[in-house]
């Protein structure tokens, strides 16, 4: 036995590196490579990609390059300025601060946001589905009994009472209460996924390999259904947006002083704005259209690929 | 299928009981004291003092829970400060708007979603389906207040076809003017609530025809010859309907939170107006009192619809 | 004292029910079986699908919680979380699965699949490791390239190689193969046969063999247990199940094993017949109101039939637990 060990042991030292290489280019493409190969294949997708992570860029960058409390301060001489003139590319709100430069700083505020949330509340919900499914049993009973009563509360509602009684809040902590409620959805998918995932056979032979559950769920099942949880993700990165600019715009989101797109789109709450100075809300609102259309039709192209009779790169 | 139903209505007691906990500890959480507003504002901290003690506000939160729950149950949901009046005499006021509101929305769209659904499903694949599915896609993804600003920015303002406030117009006398005044108002808010709000029904509708026509029944039908029409209509239709109906009752959750941006968007005077209201002018007996009516909403919302799920698909009764 | 002994085993699924979910019955998987295995040996459990034998395999490997019973292994009741713990149970008793592609996780490499219940039970060193899973890998026949590769990448007789490689990476003293060829051509099936055999003889491992192929199975095991509807029906030696079968399901079932022997053709479907015309007839006789098997009655030494009780008086010896 001693013999076939340095055997394979001269193997490994010599030739480990030529199949590492040879295995890796026939290993089984990631998930993230899938959808990539995906996006190479449609190029709409592709200009789309490009579009919103330049544009997220953008709006990081050109932000940092813009003083917001002089921004924000009062300058009755441009009052309502239309757009191109004093140098105002987007026109002046009522307070003659520069629309443009407020866009900017507000999708930097309302995308970071909606990042955020997007990151928070997936990981928490796809933690919860995991283990909610992958448990089963009373685990399961019990995490679907807070799930479905999550879901009878009315979640604006609770969110804006919860904004009134926080008198001192921020960007961050807004984020963490919207995270409270948006994570159940993701959890419901996961769950049902790994529900199915978790019957199959390589789960039942990691335990008697003495696999902790943990790892199992992480480590084995998590990779498996990573795929969905990518597209899961883009899609409701999409949704969260309309979340923090929704509520900014009833005025309770993000602090008067920052600005954000919902409360830019909230200048049109008066019916003067709203057909007389249009540019201070309407570029606003197109924007966060074409974002959540642009991040949304990523998230469709990310599920064809997951769905593999659907792909196009295949053909 | 009575054991399914009252087995439902058991595992809705404990929710409404938590619910009814946590609403009560967030209005406790709320600044402020009820008095302050309702009493002579030369009235000293001493005598605050002394209605706090008298009406029990130093009571243990439980003790409090409790007489809060008994008032609740008499009906006596306080006083608004920003109104002064019962809690109830307001919110019924509201509540009548809201539910016609709703209603309309509802029923729009049934109307606009089930030929999308069942016509997306038929040809699926072809061009109908393709355009069906973007539309879909495209009203999922914006986020509904944007909707509503344009909405009431070309059709109302610029356009001028719909009323951009209120819900009656006050010139409108006698009862049909009255009548046909709110439902002028309650057009734009509803057709774009319906058409914005299909997503879910198109698909699941959509999925049902598309599973429908690969099966065995289906192809049954159509071997015996039964015209392809009829087996939409009598075959494929029928079986999706009521699940479809089921839906009405999960939908009241996501009318309820659509009220709030609409009603704020058009002005229009319900629930959702009111609560927004309430909270600019910290109007906390109001505000309590609507968060704890909206989740019973959507408690018997789901109800409802777990029953008429229960009815329609066997597989979920309990026996 | 035999290496695994099992005692009244029964696994109930609960169904629940009524206004609370009580529950208030029970789907009986297994339903008191009892059979021991002897080390080294290679124990067949024979059954139709649902007769329960799987998740009596399931229950030997702890992938199952057993209702009642216990199932002694070297003497210690492993049906218990904390006593398998306590004996890294899982590194002496491992499973091979049926389905050779959904029991490889099909995101992990073959490296890491083999060196799994290395890396939990035996704490090696990175290179001690990996030259322990290409000793695996040369044993049941597969290149060093495979190494990197996916399950995928493999075909259905290689993927069950892989899986019983990483079966006896551990050195384990039982392996509970559950169907482990049903899923493979005839051809293949030969091949992995051989190699569950080779290793047996190099390892010395004791096989619990799942199958409901008949042939296999005298291919296969020294002892062989009949199981149907949760209970067993007969128990005994290749010979005395073979050829002195008793019970009428042992008869109906061996009668069932296609004959290649196309002189004697109408013999055989005359025999079929009415082997199938007993079984009707006296089904009622072997199976008690419920249609289930009676208890095991001791024929000889080695052979357990479940007699009817009229029958059992016959033989007049000690009653074997239910």
């Amino acid at each position: 036995m001693k013999q076939t060990g340095e055997n394979y042991e001269e193997i490994s030292t010599e030739d480990l590196k030529r199949l590492s290489k040879q295995a890796e280019k026939e290993a089984a493409p990631s998930a993230g490579r899938i959808i990539w190969n995906e996006f190479k294949a449609d190029r709409p997708a592709l200009i789309a990609l490009v579009i919103v992570v330049a544009f997220i860029l953008f709006v990081v960058i050109a932000s940092l390059f813009i003083n917001t409390s002089k921004m924000m301060e009062t300058n009755i001489l441009d009052y309502f300025d239309a757009p191109f003139k004093d140098g105002f590319l987007l026109g002046a709100d009522a307070g003659g601060r520069s629309i443009a430069q407020q866009l900017i700083v507000g999708s930097r505020n309302s995308i970071g946001i909606a990042l955020g949330l997007t990151v928070i509340s997936s990981t928490f919900g796809i933690a919860w589905g995991l283990i909610s499914g992958y448990f089963g049993g009373f685990v399961d009973w019990g995490m679907q009994r807070v799930y479905d009563f999550m879901m009878m509360l009315p979640m604006t509602m609770m969110i804006i009472v919860i904004v009134t009684i926080i008198n001192n809040y921020n960007a961050v902590t807004l984020t963490l209460i919207f995270s409270c409620f948006y994570w159940l959805g993701t959890s419901r998918l996961i769950r049902s996924r790994t529900l199915a995932e978790s019957k199959k056979d390589y789960v039942a032979a990691s335990i008697t390999s003495g696999t902790n559950p943990w790892k199992i769920i992480f480590r084995e099942v998590m990779p498996n259904i990573s795929s969905l949880i990518i597209v899961d993700t883009t899609l409701s990165f999409a949704e969260n947006i309309g979340v923090e600019t929704g509520l900014s715009y009833l005025g309770f989101g993000l602090p008067a002083q920052t600005p954000s797109l919902g409360t830019l789109i909230a200048n049109a709450n008066d019916p003067n704005n709203i057909t007389e100075y249009w540019w201070t809300w309407f570029p606003a609102a197109l924007e966060i259209i074409i974002l959540c259309l642009a991040i949304s039709y990523i998230g469709q192209v990310a599920r064809r690929a997951a769905d593999s009779s659907q792909r196009k790169s295949n053909k | 299928m009575w054991k399914t139903i009252l087995r439902r209505i058991l595992i809705m007691i404990p929710e409404i009981i938590i619910l009814s906990i946590i609403v009560f500890l967030l209005a406790k959480a709320m600044p402020g004291d009820p008095f302050t507003g309702s009493i002579n504002p030369r009235a000293g901290v001493a005598q605050i003092h002394h209605l706090m003690e008298v009406n029990g506000l130093y009571d243990p939160w439980y003790q409090q829970y409790w007489n809060w729950v008994v008032h609740l149950f008499h009906g006596n949901l306080g006083e608004s400060y920003q109104y002064n009046e019962p809690v109830t005499r307001i919110i019924g006021q509201r509540a009548v708007n809201t539910l016609w509101l709703s209603l309309f929305t509802v029923v729009l769209t049934y109307l606009i979603a089930l030929p999308m659904g069942i016509y997306a499903g038929r040809h699926e694949g072809k061009l109908p389906d393709t355009v069906i599915r973007f539309y879909t896609y495209v009203t999922y993804c914006i986020p509904f207040f944007v909707i509503l600003v344009l909405g009431i920015w070309i059709f109302g303002y610029v356009l001028g076809w719909f009323p951009t406030t209120g819900s009656v117009s006050p010139t409108a006398n006698g009862t049909f003017a009255t009548i046909g005044s709110r439902f002028y108002h309650m057009l734009l808010p509803g057709i774009l609530g319906a058409l914005f709000g299909t997503v879910n029904i198109v698909q699941y509708l959509r999925s049902e025809v598309v599973d429908a026509k690969s099966s065995d029944y289906v192809r049954t039908a159509r071997a015996k010859g039964v015209p392809i029409n009829d087996i939409y209509r009598h075959h494929i239709f029928r079986n999706s309907l009521l699940p479809i109906a089921a839906f009405a009752g999960y939908s009241i959750t996501g009318l309820l939170n659509g009220a709030i941006f609409t009603e704020s968007v058009f002005s229009y005077p319900g629930m959702g107006l009111l609560f927004v209201n309430s909270i600019s002018y910290r109007d906390y007996t109001v505000i309590t009192a609507l968060v704890l009516l909206f989740g019973i909403l959507n408690i018997f919302g789901t109800l409802l619809s777990d029953i008429i799920l229960s009815i329609v698909d066997p597989r979920i009764r309990i026996e | 004292m035999s290496l695994i002994e099992i005692n009244n085993l029964k696994v109930h699924y609960p169904i629940r029910s009524g206004f609370f979910n009580r529950v208030t019955d029970s789907v009986k998987a297994v339903d008191g079986i009892s059979f021991n295995i002897e080390k080294g040996q290679t124990y067949g459990l024979v059954g139709e699908s649902g007769s329960g034998k799987s998740t009596t395999g399931k229950s030997v490997v702890g992938l199952e919680k057993v209702t009642s019973g216990s199932i002694l292994y070297n003497g210690v009741d492993i049906t218990s979380e904390k006593n398998r713990k306590k004996l890294n149970y899982n590194r002496d008793v491992q499973m091979i699965f049926q389905d050779s592609l959904s029991s490889l996780n099909p995101r992990k490499r073959i490296e890491d699949i083999i060196a799994e219940p290395l890396r939990n039970f035996e704490h090696l060193s990175k290179n001690e490791e990996k030259m322990r899973v290409l000793r695996l890998l040369d044993i049941v026949g597969l290149s060093v390239d495979a190494l990197y590769q996916y399950p995928h990448q493999f075909s259905g007789g290689q993927r069950q190689r892989i899986g019983i490689a990483r079966a006896v990476a551990t050195n384990p003293k039982l392996i509970v193969a559950d169907e482990p060829v049903s899923a493979l051509d005839l051809s293949v099936q030969a091949q992995v046969l051989n190699f569950m055999k080779k290793i047996q003889r190099e390892f010395g491992i004791t096989y619990l063999f799942i199958s409901h192929d008949l042939g296999v199975v005298r291919h296969m095991c020294n002892n062989i247990a009949i199981m149907n509807k949760g209970r067993l029906v007969e128990v005994g030696s290749r010979d005395d199940i073979y050829n002195h079968p008793l019970h009428i399901y042992t008869k109906r079932l061996l009668a069932a094993i296609p004959q290649i022997d196309v002189d004697h053709r109408e013999e055989h479907r005359e025999k079929r017949l009415q082997i199938e015309k007993i079984y009707q007839e006296q089904s009622s006789k072997y199976y008690d109101q419920n249609g289930l098997a009676y208890p095991l009655v001791k024929v000889s030494s080695m052979h357990s039939v479940a007699l009817p009780p009229q029958e059992a008086k016959k033989y007049s010896e000690k009653e074997v637990e239910v």
